[in-house]
Formats: C-alpha cells, sequence, structure tokens
C-alpha cells in the first residue's frame, strides 16, 4: 500500500528533480530525504516510469519546416486606420468650426432683409444674360449674404450641413417657415395650349 | 598557457525567432527540432498519438504565421502547447468523436535494463501507462504536463486556463489515484 508522505514540498519537487530543473542545493535535500523516506521514493519511481512511457510520437522536423511560409511582417492596417480616424477627426472639428460660425453669425446678424425664400430660389435658377445657368452657388451666396447668413458655396458643404442651414434658415423670423414657391419659367407661363 | 574552450551557449528561443524574422531560415529548423518532441508528447498525452504528427505540423505552421503575436510572456514552448491545445479543442469539437486513448507500444518505451528486467519494466511501464489512462480528463492533463513536460503549476495553470492551487490540487488527487490503481492491481 503506497502512501502520501506529509512532506508536500519534496513530494512536489520530484518532476522537477527528474526533469534536472532543481538547483544543486535543493537537490542534495530531496536526495537526503529520499534515502530515508519509502513513500517518496515509490513516487519517484511511478514519476520516472510514467516518464519512461511517453515516449514522443516519431515527427518529421523537416517536413514540418517545409511547410512553415516565409516570415511576413503584417501591413500597417492599425497604422493607416490611425492616420484614417485623425483626417476625419481633423474633417470633423473643421465642419463642426464651420457650422458653429454659420449659426454664432445667424445669431448676432442684424435684422436680416425680408428676402422670401422663393426669391432666393428663383434667384439661384435665373439664367445669366450669356444663357449659361448661373450658378446656384454664386445665387445662394449672394441671396445668403444679404439675409445675413454666411452662406458658403453648396459645391463645398455636405448634406448634413445643407440641411442644418436650411433648418437655420427656417428658423430665422423674416422668412416664413414653408416650402418655396414653385418657380415657373417665363416660357411656360405664356402656356401654349 | 591552458586554453580553455569556451562552452558553446544555445541560442534562446526569442533570439532564434528574431533571426527568423530576418530571413534566417535555419532557426526555424531549430526551433522545430527543439521543441517538435516535446510537442509530440504532449499531443499524444492528450490521447492523439495516431495525429500528433499532422497536430504538431499545423501548429508550428500555425505559430509561425502568427509569430508576431508572440509577446514573450509565457515561454515559446508553452504557446505552442497553447495552440495545439486549441487546435485539439477545435478537432474534436468539429469531428465529434470520442477521445482515442493514448497507448504505449513497447517499441516506443524507454528501457535501460537487461532482457529479463526488460519484460518486468515494460509490464510496470504498461501498467503505469494504465493507471494514468484512467485519470479523468483534468487530472490526466495537469498530471502529464507536470511530469511529462516538467511545467511548473503556474505554467500548467495558464495552460489550462486554471489558478495555480486547482492545478497543484489536480496533480496530487491525480497521484494518489495512480497509486490506488497500481496497489489494486
Amino acid at each position: 500500500m503506497m502512501n502520501d508522505c506529509k512532506e508536500v514540498e519534496i513530494r512536489e519537487a520530484l518532476p522537477d528533480l527528474v526533469h534536472g530543473a532543481l538547483p544543486a542545493p535543493r537537490v542534495a535535500l530531496v536526495q537526503q530525504h529520499l534515502d530515508v523516506c519509502s513513500d517518496c521514493a515509490a513516487e519517484l519511481a511511478i514519476v520516472r516510469a510514467v516518464l519512461a512511457s511517453a515516449a514522443a510520437p516519431r515527427v518529421d522536423a523537416t517536413r514540418i519546416v517545409a511547410s512553415i511560409p516565409p516570415y511576413a511582417r503584417k501591413s500597417s492596417r492599425t497604422h493607416f486606420t490611425r492616420t484614417t480616424y485623425l483626417q476625419l477627426a481633423a474633417a470633423v472639428v473643421i465642419g463642426a468650426a464651420g457650422i458653429s460660425t454659420a449659426l454664432f453669425r445667424s445669431e448676432h446678424a442684424p435684422s436680416p432683409a425680408a428676402i422670401p425664400v422663393s426669391a432666393m430660389a428663383s434667384s439661384a435658377i435665373q439664367t445669366s444674360g450669356s444663357g449659361a445657368p448661373a450658378t446656384a452657388t454664386n445665387s445662394a451666396s449672394a441671396a445668403g449674404s444679404e439675409s445675413g447668413l454666411a452662406l458658403v458655396g453648396t459645391a463645398d458643404v455636405s448634406d448634413a450641413d445643407l440641411a442644418q442651414l436650411i433648418q437655420d434658415m427656417n428658423n430665422i423670423s423674416a422668412l416664413p417657415p414653408t416650402d418655396p414657391e414653385p418657380v415657373i419659367p417665363a416660357a411656360l407661363e405664356g402656356g401654349a395650349s | 598557457m591552458e586554453v580553455t574552450a569556451q562552452p558553446t551557449v544555445e541560442p534562446s528561443d526569442l533570439d532564434l525567432i528574431r533571426r527568423w524574422r530576418t530571413g534566417d531560415g535555419t532557426s526555424a529548423t531549430r526551433l522545430v527540432e527543439r521543441h517538435s518532441p516535446a510537442l509530440a508528447r504532449f499531443v499524444a498525452a492528450e490521447g492523439e498519438r495516431d495525429q500528433a504528427a499532422e497536430v504538431v505540423q499545423d501548429t508550428f505552421v500555425r505559430a509561425f504565421g502568427a509569430i508576431d503575436s508572440f509577446r514573450g510572456d509565457s515561454s515559446f514552448r508553452t504557446w505552442l502547447f497553447t495552440i495545439a491545445r486549441r487546435l485539439l479543442l477545435d478537432r474534436r469539437r468539429a469531428e465529434r468523436r470520442s477521445r482515442v486513448v493514448a497507448t504505449v507500444s513497447e517499441a516506443d518505451a524507454v528501457t535501460q535494463f537487461d532482457a529479463l528486467d526488460t519484460m518486468v519494466a515494460d509490464e510496470s511501464l504498461r501498467r503505469v501507462r494504465g493507471a494514468v489512462e484512467a485519470l479523468s480528463t483534468k487530472q490526466r492533463e495537469v498530471f502529464t504536463l507536470r511530469v511529462e513536460q516538467g511545467l511548473s503549476y503556474k505554467e500548467i495553470a495558464d495552460l489550462v486556463g486554471s489558478t495555480e492551487g486547482a492545478a497543484r490540487v489536480h496533480y496530487h488527487n491525480a497521484m494518489r489515484a495512480v497509486k490506488e490503481f497500481l496497489d489494486d492491481e
């Protein structure tokens, strides 16, 4: 009947002894105990037998090495993403600053001239004398400056900014919160039946 | 004047990994040769002796493919064991088959005795192996990692996702069970 020795530290050191992982002074202490303890000697025999019975299956190291792909440094996706985030963050800050400026001016500008939205819309699509359509950008800018709104050219304003600007325009007391009246081109007003 | 030969210092695993990254193919060979026997023994102890070569190869391929994620917090060998263990869990989950009990053939057992003692020794090894195979899954895993691989309780705990204390308890319970098994035979 194999018993457990009460010297737990000695028993726990047995695998390290077998693997040569004990410092020399500790080896001497363990060996001294093994000389007088049959329980630990039996346990050491079990440890050695388990190790001996667990021979490693044969593996072909050459074949393994041949299957390893060459080293490839991971792509700098993280760096690219971080840079992209910085760029996006800068764009958001600039955009927010632009909208804040527009809001600030709308709040502190003198009473705007009563320019109906319809007038702004019609001026935006009036053709110039040369026949080329006046750009909405310029017309809107002109109308906007008269209303005190620092409208920027619509070409460089996002949809969200435009929506905000339109909301701001609706909030101006001088302008009725209604949709602009439809503009009927003069050619159709004559109405060929 | 006496000239003392300087003992050859084996490069560490981290050194070999660094060299491999710079294109030194021999470093991969040295790492594989250094760790494949222990890895094969670990896979066999996990009950996959027949698939050991394939699992070991797969482990190294994955390890070298993800070498940049090895931070050196654990030893390279423990990291390999972790990868192999996960591979085995994935294989079992995918194949849905019971564990293949590892058996040690007489040809594999290492003995240093004469003919009569060889017979006795082989029989003893067979009995001991039977005792280990009769352990519970967790006890067998901890016991074989401690005895066959010489891992510390902390390394075992990190590998199996447990605590040092639990690993220590599993080991002693396993040793008691092996003794009882051998006493009963």
